[in-house]
């Protein structure tokens, strides 16, 4: 299990004179989940943008299971980009809001070459993948509260069983006690399919929840990458010291 | 999943699906936008049929009978300065102006649709070429072009159509650019990407359906200001050809005899308000409508 | 509002003794009028007694009324929003007074920290300027020289390093960090008794966010001003509430579920929803996909009932916890 799905290596990405990546790489173990943490400006978006191909790098390379994302065919990209899916941010957005839910999951499963005849089966499966009933099909996002829209996503996205996910802040918009849900499904899945994550976010608890490593970005930089336990008890670098400072305290300060 | 290790036992996070009612968009629309539209089918119906109302003839006039007041025997609305009965005229006047207030908008917006959403899916080069061209048409006083295609191509129910269309393009267009430039970085059109879906089916099953609402409100709120500027047009002769009947062309013939009767004139006037006032009472009705149905924001 | 223990007050040396609170909102009620011109009640008669010198934490998630019902009772209410209750200033109900009376007290007496510090910044002018108008405008300073020296001070109270180049600023030119604590200075400027901040660090990275917090939890002690501090995240909660006097008021629907000293909600919640909320808090020691989540029988309750005192200056609303199945109920033993 502990063949590489996703690898990033040496990339660079500037936007004009802004450095967004400076010589960042990493690698995803099959089955693994990777946590980017870092805060606004680090990049961490931006190499989940590159690593989906929906952003090209100065330089550097990335590779999914083994084939060179940046030097596929047209035909074999399509194909690629079925093994590598997105959850997005924002629960209000991450939905087509003029489709019904089961218009957006079709949608979804015609763009990845599922037979027709397959897809009201697998709808209904993917709904209860993610502990939802078949009754929401015909509900447009809208009348989704943002837990169910987001659970929504995450069915969408595991469509045609990919090889990684890459959830981008997939959580964060969330309330906490709907956060609970959503993270417990995300687990569950990895559980059940053995799905690899692409893991973004700047809640450090979340990924020292659910990351078996993690890779912490600083305007930019990787300034601390390993196994999660390992980073969050003995940080070596000062930004990540802050990071984990900064981190909500459950305990009030002052102890009974 | 639940050991007795967690505190709280996790219920089922199956959740009894609520019934997801349907409401059509016209129900969803405010009182005041359902009224107009009521009104408008009713003044539209009327001009539909006009051909086979119990009405006089529009351009038959009797010079015995002329400028007789409202409700004169058989003429509700009097006649003009030369006889003809004004009821009639209004309503063949309004079935002009429908024509000539909604068919440019019909082309302006197909124009303007497929302009703007090239403009909005295209790179910074191309989408600054359309746009600016776009902002030129918008610069170059809408009833000047018609002045010059009047002369051009001769007073006629085309040349208006054709220059109005041509003023229409551009905020059409624009609307219809900064709509997609929205809609093309929201999640679902990035997770679409992603999908491994082709540009095509992303542009037709994915951006168009979320555009097309916005627009369709606006272009319907545009022939409300369209009706108001083919009466004016009509008003200094640059409108449809004389005698045929046409709100801004009774208009300036009713100017005239302004100091004889005054209320007679009012009649084409309120018309064109009424007509100006109501297509963009729907628009904003459909554009609230769709809004409610929690359209990305 | 039930009784509680008279708490030290840091600061209480400069207050009269016979005013003990900043603000006394009893029995607040808000309704916004809804579909076919019903009335729809989000808040439901809500109390809450806030001192100077101390944190009053208002924790709810989206939909909780936590927002309306702390702008109800300073006298900010949203547009079309009909308050019922009292909310007694110095003497004084808020929700008598016109819109005139309350520009005065606002932003003079009662400063407001929002969420996004653009929508309280005039991206046109100069943060100095900005400033300065404020302090001019509640007559807070004599003339423009006093006002621009209480600027700069200020800026330097908010912790802003070279606040004469910052003061030249529009508000685009400094950092989001930056712009909230322009927006503390404001409401700070005219030694304000209450403040209500609301998500003031939710739209801010974490660091920045926790030095923000930090700001405003040294500010009430050195001015001895009451903080009512809105927030929907329980770890920002525990930051905030420093003191011992400091207190948390849990809302749900609308309702006040629990309410009492930061280490008591906190430490020993007793209402079911305010420990499905700790729980259900990410962290390394829960097992993967084990997070608790927060049961629909108790988020989607209403019959809570009234506040019943638990413990000295602790108090729940437990009037459904009987019905609640005994898988939905949490073993109090396990939380610490």
């Amino acid at each position: 299990m502990s063949a590489t799905v996703l690898a990033a290596n040496d990339i660079v990405k500037t936007f004009g004179n802004f450095t967004a990546l400076d010589h960042v790489g990493f690698e995803l173990g099959r089955g693994k989940v990777l946590g980017v943490v870092g805060e606004s400006g680090s990049g961490k978006s931006t190499l989940g943008r590159i690593v989906m191909r929906l952003l090209t790098p100065d330089s550097g390379t990335v590779s999914l299971a083994g084939q060179d994302l940046f030097g596929l065919s047209r035909r074999d990209l399509r194909k690629a980009r079925r093994r590598i899916q997105l959850v997005p941010q924002d629960p209000r957005t991450s939905l087509n809001p003029t489709m019904t839910v089961r218009q957006n999951l079709y949608f979804q499963l015609r763009a990845q070459g599922v037979a027709r005849v397959d897809w009201a089966a697998t709808s209904t499966r993917l709904l209860a993948q993610v502990s939802l009933t078949a009754d929401y099909l015909h509900a447009y996002p809208h009348e989704l509260s943002g837990g169910q829209a987001q659970r929504i996503a995450i069915a969408r996205s595991i469509a045609n069983n990919p090889d990684v996910l890459v959830c981008d802040e997939a959580v964060s918009a969330l309330d906490k006690s709907v956060q609970a849900q959503v993270l417990n499904t995300f687990a569950q899945l990895q559980a059940d399919t053995g799905i690899a994550m692409f893991f973004i976010t700047h809640d450090l608890a979340v990924i020292e929840h659910i990351a078996d490593d993690v890779l912490v970005l600083d305007r930019g930089r990787a300034v601390e990458q390993g196994v999660t336990k390992e980073v969050l008890a003995t940080p070596q670098d000062a930004y990540t010291r802050e990071l984990l400072a900064a981190r909500p305290l459950i305990a009030p300060v002052t102890s009974r | 999943m639940t050991s007795t290790s967690v505190p709280i036992v996790q219920t089922s996070l199956v959740v009894p699906a609520t019934r997801f009612r349907r409401r059509s968009v016209i129900s969803r629309m405010p009182l005041r936008s359902k009224i107009a539209l009521g009104v408008l089918s009713l003044v539209v119906a009327s001009a539909a049929v006009a051909p086979v109302l119990p009405v006089a003839d529009p351009l038959v006039g009797n010079l015995g009978a002329r400028l007789l007041s409202f409700g004169s025997h058989g003429h509700l609305l009097g006649t003009d300065s030369q006889g003809r009965d004004m009821l009639s005229r209004l309503i063949y006047g309004t079935r002009t102006s429908l024509v000539a207030g909604v068919v440019p908008i019909l082309f302006a917006t197909a124009i303007g649709l497929a302009w703007g959403t090239i403009a909005g899916l295209s790179g910074r080069v191309i989408n600054t070429l359309a746009m600016r061209s776009v902002d030129v048409l918008f610069a170059f006083p809408g009833v000047l072009l018609a002045l010059l295609l009047a002369i051009k191509l001769g007073v006629g129910m085309g040349t208006l159509i054709v220059a109005l269309s041509l003023v229409w393009i551009a905020p059409v267009a624009r609307i219809a650019e900064t709509e997609v430039a929205r809609v093309k970085e929201l999640d679902f059109i990035t997770a679409a990407r992603s999908s491994g879906a082709g540009f095509g089916s992303i542009l037709v099953r994915q951006v168009i359906p979320v555009t097309l609402p916005a627009v369709l409100a606006y272009s319907t709120s545009l022939v409300g200001a369209n009706i108001a500027i083919t009466g004016g047009l009509g008003f200094i002769g640059l409108g449809v050809k004389s005698p045929t009947p046409e709100l801004g062309s009774m208009l300036q013939e009713m100017q005239v005899v302004i100091y004889n009767d005054p209320s007679l004139s009012l009649v084409p006037v309120i018309v064109v308000l009424a007509l100006s006032i109501m297509f963009p009472l729907i628009g904003d009705g459909l554009r609230d409508a769709i809004n409610g149905r929690g359209r990305a924001s | 509002m039930q009784k509680q223990e008279q708490a030290p007050v840091i600061g209480a040396g400069e207050l009269p003794p016979e005013v003990p609170l900043a603000l006394d909102a009893t029995d607040v009620s808000v309704s916004f009028r809804g579909h076919r011109g019903r009335w729809n009640e989000v808040v439901h008669s809500v109390g809450l007694g806030l001192e100077r010198g101390q944190v009053t934490v208002l924790l709810g998630e989206s939909g909780s009324g936590k927002t309306v019902f702390a702008r109800s009772v300073a006298g900010m209410a949203p547009h079309g929003a009909r308050v019922e209750g009292s909310s007694v200033f110095d003497g004084v109900n808020l929700l008598d007074l016109r819109a005139a009376q309350l520009r005065k007290i606002h932003g003079d007496r009662i400063g407001m920290v929002a969420q996004d510090p653009n929508s309280s910044l005039d991206p046109m002018r100069r943060i100095g300027g900005q400033i300065s108008e404020t302090i001019l405008q509640h007559r807070c300073a004599p003339d423009r020289k006093a006002a621009h020296a209480r600027m700069l001070e200020l800026l330097d109270v908010v912790q802003i390093r070279e606040p004469e180049r910052v003061a030249r600023c529009y508000p685009h030119e400094i950092s989001g960090g930056m712009r909230q604590r322009v927006a503390i200075a404001i409401a700070i400027s005219c030694n304000p008794e209450l403040i209500v901040a609301d998500e003031p660090s939710s739209a801010l990275d974490a660091s920045v966010g926790a030095r923000v917090v930090e700001l405003l939890d040294d500010l009430r002690v050195r001015l001895a001003t009451a903080i009512l501090f809105i927030t929907h995240d329980i770890g920002i909660a525990g930051r905030i509430a420093s003191k011992p006097q400091d207190r948390v008021a849990v809302m749900l629907g609308g309702r006040l579920v629990e309410l009492g000293y930061a280490n008591q909600v906190l430490g020993r919640a007793c209402h079911p929803y305010t420990r499905a909320l700790i729980a259900a808090e990410p962290s390394g020691q829960v097992p993967r996909g084990q997070l608790a989540v927060v049961p629909d029988s108790i988020r989607g309750r209403q019959d809570w009932g009234q506040l019943v005192e638990v413990s000295p200056g602790h108090a729940a609303a437990l009037g459904a916890v009987a019905d609640l199945q005994s898988s939905d109920s949490v073993d109090p033993e396990v939380i610490s």
